[in-house]
């Protein structure tokens, strides 16, 4: 998706070169399950799964923890945030004026649930990223029988994404090389009107870079039906193999186990 | 000498009313260097999208090669010509070089080994065989330039347009730009390029075409470029080299030049008889 993922793609260990159509559904299916888990400790034994494998396929940690530094932003506010709205537990309170707020057990639960929940499917497609390039990714949906207009839309988005971003790089260093202060607080009128009209320019500039990038794309014959040829006639070593059906089976069974302990009582 | 696109009584409106093309008729050689001059808006970009069936005619014909340009026709013909656009940063999405310029050649259908085939010659053509796993996003435009070009010759179309292929380039890699035209006029591709460049139609093309306010205004070699009327009615300015040469007194020799080559064997001419 970004250079840094498309980097990491390019290596090969066996799980890179593992089938596309395997490893989106053995994550697909991770989401899922891990999802539905209720306990604390068994979402910890879920995400600490997925970064095993991460880190045996070789990727850096600190990288995606910036990368991810959203999903902590989110753990955090939810800490701060759940504690004081489900009721439960007491484990303290606080008088703030004739105001008493109570944080409760129950609340540091729930966030942390949520939080791991979170983190484990996005590891999870963190995984994915950092194993497939994003044209095997796409090529993948497709051979799954996906529509091609879904698969298509989330191509566009992905890559729209991008053009929108260079847009707004482009555009920031013009508006700071005629002096405009980045610093100055977006509360006052003329920086909310400055990013008023950011937000227009970029919507049309990247409406119609968007149809250039179309256009260029056409030009080089893309176009549903012949691209998809690519998959149409599937060669033998494209077929899945028993190692990826081993290993996809392995992959969602250990998740399922978790979801079994849980279920019976063993954990949480 | 065959055509291989020929285009009669073309016209073409954008939907918000823009009248861009009023009635172009315009043969193009195989095998030839062609070069459509115009001032911008003058409905150069809006023609050559025809070419490549990205525009299809409103009214009038386009033919390449056997084909007449329609929606049915559209994938074929863009399998016959390439385009290279404008501005590198539009045609190149891909993370990598190689796996941008396979983009083409894998729309195609072509097997992955003819695929890597056809990658890795058109990456030596344009001679960035050592960019191939670089992110396209870190390299000069020159550089970008070049792997757009490569990502269309890896398609291997028999005819390949380029808009403004000059503009924005530095003098290093306009010199590298003409040299990867000549060596593809060489191997028998048929080019045209859109341009306002006076002085590279002169230089390059065998073909000039003028356009002006969606219509022909004039074609032929580059002669016309020093006929005051054309230039004066197309916006455009005389070539460099005729400048000069313009300011000079007639000396009954009726050769005039316009490109520097030309110029320094006049020069040479002159000096000769004058010793
Ligand atoms: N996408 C578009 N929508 C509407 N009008 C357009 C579009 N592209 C070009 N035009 C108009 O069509 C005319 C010809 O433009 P163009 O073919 O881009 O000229 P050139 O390439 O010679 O500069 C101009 O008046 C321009 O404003
Ligand atoms: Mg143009």
């Amino acid at each position: 998706m970004n250079i840094f993922f498309e980097q990491l793609s390019s290596k090969q260990t066996s799980i890179h070169k593992l089938d596309t159509r395997v490893k989106i559904i053995s994550v697909v299916g991770f989401i899922f399950i891990s999802s539905s888990l209720q306990s604390i400790l068994g979402l910890a034994v879920g995400t600490t799964f997925i970064m095993i494998i991460l880190k045996a396929v070789g990727t850096p940690f600190s990288p995606i923890v910036q990368r991810l530094a959203w999903v902590f932003l989110f753990g955090g506010a939810l800490i701060l945030v759940f504690p004081f709205i489900t009721p439960g537990r007491e484990i303290s309170s606080w008088e703030v004026g004739n105001l008493s707020i109570t944080a409760t057990q129950e609340g540091i639960d729930k966030a942390i649930l949520l939080f791991l929940r979170l983190l484990s499917a996005v590891l999870a497609v963190t995984l994915l990223n950092a194993t497939t390039s994003f044209r095997e990714i796409i090529n993948g949906f497709r051979k799954l029988h996906m529509p091609a207009i879904l698969v298509g839309i989330i191509e566009f988005t992905v890559r729209y994404f991008f053009v929108l971003g260079e847009e707004l790089t482009r555009m920031k260093l013009a508006r700071r090389a005629r002096a405009y202060d980045l610093n100055q607080s977006i509360f006052n009128r003329k920086a909310l009107k400055t990013i008023a009209q950011v937000i227009a320019v970029l919507f049309i500039r990247s409406m119609g870079r968007a149809e250039r990038v179309y256009f260029a794309m056409l030009a080089r014959g893309y176009g549903g039906e012949s691209y998809g040829k690519e998959h149409q006639a599937i060669k033998r070593r494209e077929r899945v193999q028993i190692a990826d059906i081993l290993w996809g089976i392995g992959f969602v069974c250990f998740t399922l186990s978790i979801k079994l302990l849980e279920a019976g009582g063993f954990i949480g | 000498m065959v055509n291989c696109i020929e285009v009669r009584d073309l016209f073409f409106s954008y939907e918000e009313g823009t009248q861009a093309l009023k009635g172009i008729n315009l043969d193009i050689k195989k095998n030839s260097r062609v070069a459509i001059l115009g001032p911008n808006g003058a409905g150069k970009s809006t023609l050559l999208l025809h070419f490549n069936a990205l525009n299809l005619p409103q009214t009038g014909k386009v033919r390449v090669e056997d084909l007449e340009v329609s929606k049915k026709t559209e994938k074929i013909v863009r399998t016959k010509v390439g385009m290279v656009f404008q501005d590198p940063d539009d045609q190149i999405f891909s993370m990598t070089v190689r796996e941008d310029v396979s983009f083409g050649p894998l729309n195609m259908g072509l097997s992955s080994e003819e695929v890597v085939v056809r990658v890795e010659s058109a990456l030596r053509a344009v001679r960035i065989e050592d960019l191939a796993d670089k992110a396209p996003y870190h390299l000069s435009y020159g550089q970008k330039k070049r792997v757009a070009i490569a990502g269309v010759l890896a398609m291997r179309p028999d005819i390949i347009i380029f808009d403004e292929p000059f503009a924005y380039l530095d003098p290093r890699g306009k010199k590298g730009l003409l040299q990867i035209l000549g060596d593809l006029s060489e191997e028998g591709k048929t080019i045209v390029i859109a341009t306002h460049d006076v002085d590279l139609a002169a230089e390059w093309a065998d073909k000039i075409v003028v356009i002006q306010e969606g219509k022909v205004l004039a074609e032929g070699d580059k002669g016309i470029l020093i006929d005051p009327y054309i230039i004066e009615q197309a916006d455009l300015d005389f070539p460099t080299v005729a400048k000069i040469f313009k300011e000079l007194p007639e000396d009954g020799d009726f050769f005039f030049p316009m490109t520097i080559e030309e110029a320094v064997s006049k020069i040479k001419r002159i000096i000769r008889r004058n010793n």
